[in-house]
């Protein structure tokens, strides 16, 4: 009887040990797997606000008689032109039509070239224009989700 | 005691259980919420970081001045940095600024071997080779590390020179119909930045309906220009003072509106004998009248050599004029004096003593207008 009892005991802590560590892993599976999905997540998010925030550029000079924007990135990160727009400011905002325009690297030493008519779009009409740039970090930079692009590009636009 | 000992074991393993789970709970969320901490943290950082370099750039402040180097001529930017940040020029434009378009080619001018600024330091950099053979308006455009640009102000070059480096601009004055006798001044007040010289000219008119253009070196800027008549500022329609920008608008017209004084013809009159006989010598003395409707008075300036003649038969021996005589309008006055010799064999019945047209000559004395004269003749009877 006390045999008995006595092995039923071991079996009884066996199979619960058993059940409560195959109840954590389960627990650890389950929490684990959330908690990675997060944590890539917010690697991503915060990279993207990272690299929205380094983020900078500036039009130089547009040199009418030649029809070119020059345009320079004083940022720390490398950028993607998507659009650019010169239009009356009396005309409402055009709709944008992403595509990659140029890249300008992250760098004052150079200045970088926007073709009037083929890179940046000109509607014509009274004085005075505003220019209309919209760029993105190359590192969050999805060529196959402009979606997303819109949502993390920088804006640039002045009256010139 | 055996119910009791077996309740007891029970109750630790659940324990024990529940510590487990717990533990695995916070295994797992501490130190996600330790890198969510982390992640946001590094983000902060990095905002502060764009921050940092907002304030910085915003506080960047650079003044571009054009000058021209003493020994060498060359075009020269003057450089001051009075902002509280360092500044490193990356980059010089070179822009014609009328027709908006990058010199001496597309792009910019220069990139290289350009000065890093500390607060409060001056710098130079030879633009010469920027402009070299250019002629029209330039300026420059001055680009920073940090992505700011500053502009110098524009300036008038002739073949790659400065036709005047201190007043690029001439700005020119006129009054018109000014009033003979009194004392016109002009101020050219510079309002903020501008520069002009002279700031003040002064004429007295020496004629009526006088009219006077003065040129006035500015630099770019805003201006105001008072005419002032004998110490009164005058009222035109144009207004007085007017304001002017430089180099929008580079001449001003005041136009006083006065009545011109028209002129009149001299009327000679010839004194002669009526009658002479053959072979004689008379005096025939020429007067000037003056129509009483003239404006003003007139002083005889000039007499021709050809001014009077005489037919055949008589010849004029000499002549005296009287330069310089005042005639007031209505007035008759001696202006020559001539003989004449009748020929002894002189075959006709008369001869005649002809003043000739436009041959005397007059100046208004308030208008200083040229008066001249009719044409005036007298037939004098010869006999035996």
């Amino acid at each position: 009887m006390r045999e008995k009892k006595g092995i039923s005991y071991v079996v009884t802590v066996a199979i619960v040990t058993a059940v409560t560590i195959a109840l954590g892993f389960f627990l650890w599976g389950v929490v684990s797997g959330w908690t990675g999905a997060s944590t890539m997540d917010i690697v991503s998010e915060t990279n993207k606000g990272i690299a929205q925030q380094r983020s900078i550029l500036v039009v130089e000079f547009i040199d009418w008689e030649s029809g070119t924007v020059w345009v320079s990135n004083p940022g720390k990160v490398d950028l993607v032109i998507l659009s650019c727009t010169i239009y009356p400011k009396s005309n409402p905002q055009p709709q944008g039509n992403y595509r990659e325009i140029a890249r300008v690297s992250a760098s004052m030493d150079r200045v970088y070239p926007l073709k009037i008519g083929s890179d940046c779009q000109l509607i014509t009409g009274q004085k005075p224009y505003v220019i209309d740039i919209r760029a993105i970090a190359s590192t969050i930079y999805n060529p196959n989700n402009p979606l997303e692009n819109a949502q993390w590009m920088i804006m640039v636009r002045q009256i010139v | 005691m055996y119910r009791k000992g077996i309740g007891r074991k029970k109750g630790i393993s659940a324990v024990v259980g529940g510590a487990i789970v717990l533990a695995l709970f916070f295994v797992t969320v501490v130190p996600l919420v330790i890198f969510m901490q982390n992640s946001y943290a590094l983000f902060l950082n990095e905002s502060n970081s764009r921050r940092i370099f907002d304030t910085d750039r915003m506080s960047e402040s650079l003044m571009v001045g054009i000058s021209q180097d003493v020994l060498t001529k060359d075009l020269t930017l003057l450089l001051s940095n009075d902002g509280p940040v360092n500044v490193r020029i990356v980059r010089v434009w070179a822009i014609d600024a009328v027709r908006q378009t990058a010199i001496p080619a597309a792009g910019p001018c220069l990139e290289e071997d350009l000065p890093s600024l500390p607060p409060g330091a001056n710098g130079t950099i030879n633009v010469q080779a920027c402009v070299s053979g250019f002629t029209g308006n330039v300026q420059f455009f001055v680009v920073t590390e940090r992505g700011r640009i500053f502009s110098s102000s524009k300036v008038y070059l002739s073949g790659g020179r400065p036709v005047d480096i201190v007043f690029p601009y001439t700005l020119t004055v006129s009054i018109i119909n000014m009033d003979k006798g009194r004392l016109y001044e002009v101020y050219v007040t510079p309002i903020g930045n501008g520069r002009v010289s002279p700031e003040k000219f002064t004429h007295k008119a020496t004629a009526s309906n006088e009219n006077v253009t003065v040129a006035f070196g500015a630099s770019p800027g805003e201006y105001v220009i008072a005419l002032y008549e004998s110490g009164k500022l005058v009222q035109v329609p144009e207004g007085n003072p007017q304001r002017i920008v430089v180099p929008e608008s580079t001449a001003i017209i005041f136009t006083l509106g006065r009545k011109p004084y028209e002129t009149v013809p001299l009327e000679p009159i010839i004194s002669a004998p009526s009658s002479v006989k053959k072979g004689a010598i008379i005096l025939a003395d020429i007067y000037v009248r003056l129509p009483k409707d003239a404006d003003e008075s007139v002083e005889i300036t000039q007499i021709a050599t050809n001014w009077i003649t005489v037919t055949v038969g008589a010849t004029i021996d000499s002549c005296d004029t009287n330069i310089g005589v005042e005639i007031q309008p209505g007035q008759i006055e001696l202006v020559g004096s001539c003989t004449i010799i009748v020929s002894d064999k002189f075959t006709g019945k008369s001869f005649t003593i002809i003043v000739n047209e436009n041959s005397i000559f007059g100046e208004g004395v308030i208008s200083s207008a040229t008066y001249t004269n009719i044409g005036a003749s007298k037939d004098i009877k010869v006999t035996g």
